[in-house]
């Protein structure tokens, strides 16, 4: 088997294997569905699908949901990122912090963020806030503990000399600290910015009069099935672009690196 | 006798979780007791407590929390055994690799909250829908982590094996399952917290029982108290199942050299 992959023209055949069970897979949706084999209402072909997702997109809803939805992930991010960061190197620096966060932490990163949903509709409403809170709940977690992990592993031979040179605690904490824990930080925010789509998709199909997961159950309800699945789409190519962007950021702030 | 420095590690952080463990359940009884928040927003802790004594003597919660976790239960299992063997052969052959690897690749960052609307289109809003939204959020990061785990396997160790005559199903199971068991767990523990956000997920979505449920439910009916005491309810049921994860995986891993 290993013997194969040394040939030349192998690898690019390789590829081309690779990319038919995908194109298989696109056949096989495409005939059940035309064939009539399923019904178009529970599959609609896939060709339809696409172009329905063009009509959607063309005439705007569909853009303006992907903002809202986009909108409300970012800020909770945002705010993630803001608080999370600082209170995992804080915890990493002193012990007193680690001990008050730490049975904190320890509790709610396994609990299903998303029962708190009722929580967040009472306090913040079926606007914006509830889900911003949402977001922000379920993405500071994977922060704080990448961050703190990162820094954990900090040389101290780097702090003793930024401290002989005579820096302060926070320029020590700005300037080694947080550089050095940059990549642990940012394998965090990957899975941040996962469970940030997830969550935000979930809190709009359960209560909200708008964003994309608003879109799907309304198809759903409505018994719009290609809607269902062209939102579906939409989402999963954000969720990929988004993945994508992180990727090539990663890359760029971390090419001094390994 | 002195205590050992890990022993009084132990100790400290015991120490440490009860303190913030009153801190946070104090803090809750002040700002409500004095009414800073008012109580149709956040009851009383001491009110949340009683009325969750309640819903267990009636029978209530234990009967939603049993229709939760069998659904949850039933999905994983199913997950876990697909996910674990497709994994590994994925990783020994490349023909299931050509054929499914480049679908994982696809589906992999569908976000899973996606696949419930869909999922209710096709099989309804009963057991077999949850346990099968469950079932497919999960399979993927077991999978996927599988797959890794079995690929990266040392072909020192296969070599050796098939040189002692192993035949291929003992090399399977001896040698590149238990490889390949630090990668499973971590996407064990991956799977298992997703499978709770789902089926929380889906059970507000399409009632019919199980705590995702009692928490809506309740809440779109006011009773806040029972909504209040239903989410602690899930929160506890989440750390107790990571709980229970870490302790299987010291066991399991004993000989590996990190534990995830």
């Amino acid at each position: 088997m290993n013997v194969a992959a040394d040939r030349p023209g192998a690898a690019l055949w390789r590829r081309l294997r690779r990319c038919c069970s995908v194109l298989l897979m696109l056949a096989i949706w495409e005939g059940a569905a035309r064939s009539g084999l399923v019904s178009s209402f529970l599959l609609p072909a896939a060709s339809d699908v696409l172009a329905n997702l063009w009509r959607m997109v063309t005439e705007g809803q569909l853009l303006y949901h992907t903002f809202q939805s986009l909108m409300r992930a970012s800020a909770g991010l945002g705010l993630a990122l803001v608080l999370g960061i600082p209170l995992g190197l804080i915890r990493a620096r002193s012990r007193l912090a680690n001990s008050i966060l730490d049975p904190i932490l320890a509790f709610w990163f396994p609990v299903p963020k998303v029962g708190l949903i009722p929580i967040a509709l009472l306090f913040f409403g079926l606007g914006h806030g509830s889900k911003i809170a949402l977001v922000f709940v379920d993405a500071l977690l994977p922060l704080v503990i990448a961050t703190y992990q990162g820094a954990l592993r900090i040389d101290n031979r780097l702090v003793w000399s930024a401290r002989s040179m005579g820096d302060s605690e926070f320029k020590i904490l700005s300037r080694v600290v947080l550089p050095g824990t940059l990549p642990q930080i940012l394998t965090g925010f990957r899975l941040a910015v996962t469970v940030s789509l997830l969550v935000v998709f979930l809190a709009e199909m359960v209560a909200s009069s708008s964003g994309l997961g608003h879109v799907m159950i309304y198809a759903l309800r409505t018994l719009e099935t290609k809607d269902v699945f062209s939102t579906l789409i939409a989402m999963s190519l954000l969720a990929f672009i988004a993945d994508g962007l992180v990727l090539v950021l990663r890359r760029r702030l971390l090419v001094w690196s390994e | 006798m002195k205590a050992s420095a890990v022993q009084r590690h132990q100790r400290g952080a015991c120490i440490a979780g009860i303190a913030s463990l009153i801190l946070f359940i104090g803090s809750w009884q002040i700002v409500t007791a004095t009414e800073i928040v008012p109580d149709d927003v956040l009851p009383r802790f001491t009110d949340v407590a009683v009325t969750w004594w309640q819903l267990l003597i009636s029978g209530e919660l234990v009967r939603q929390t049993a229709s939760s976790l069998s659904r949850q239960a039933a999905g994983f299992a199913a997950a876990l055994v697909c996910g674990v063997s497709l994994g590994i052969v994925m990783a020994r052959h490349r023909m299931v690799d050509d054929l499914v690897g480049p679908l994982t690749t696809v589906i992999l960052p569908i976000p899973k909250a996606a696949l419930i609307p869909l999922v209710m289109l096709w099989f309804g809003i009963g057991d077999a829908a949850k346990t099968i939204i469950v079932f497919l959020g999960t399979i993927l990061p077991i999978l996927v982590s599988t797959y890794h785990g079995a690929a990266s396997v040392d072909h020192v160790y296969i070599w050796s094996a098939r040189s002692m005559g192993d035949d291929e199903r003992t090399l399977l199971w001896r040698v590149v399952f238990h490889a390949a068991l630090p990668e499973i767990m971590s996407g064990i523990r991956m799977g298992l917290i997703i499978s709770l956000i789902v089926l929380v997920g889906v059970e507000m979505l399409a009632g019919q029982g199980g705590l995702g449920w009692l928490v809506f439910f309740t809440l779109d009916s006011g009773a806040y108290r029972v909504t209040y005491a239903a989410m602690l309810t899930i929160a506890v049921i989440g750390f107790a199942y990571d709980r229970l994860f870490l302790m299987l995986s010291r066991r399991v891993l004993h000989w590996a050299e990190q534990n995830p």
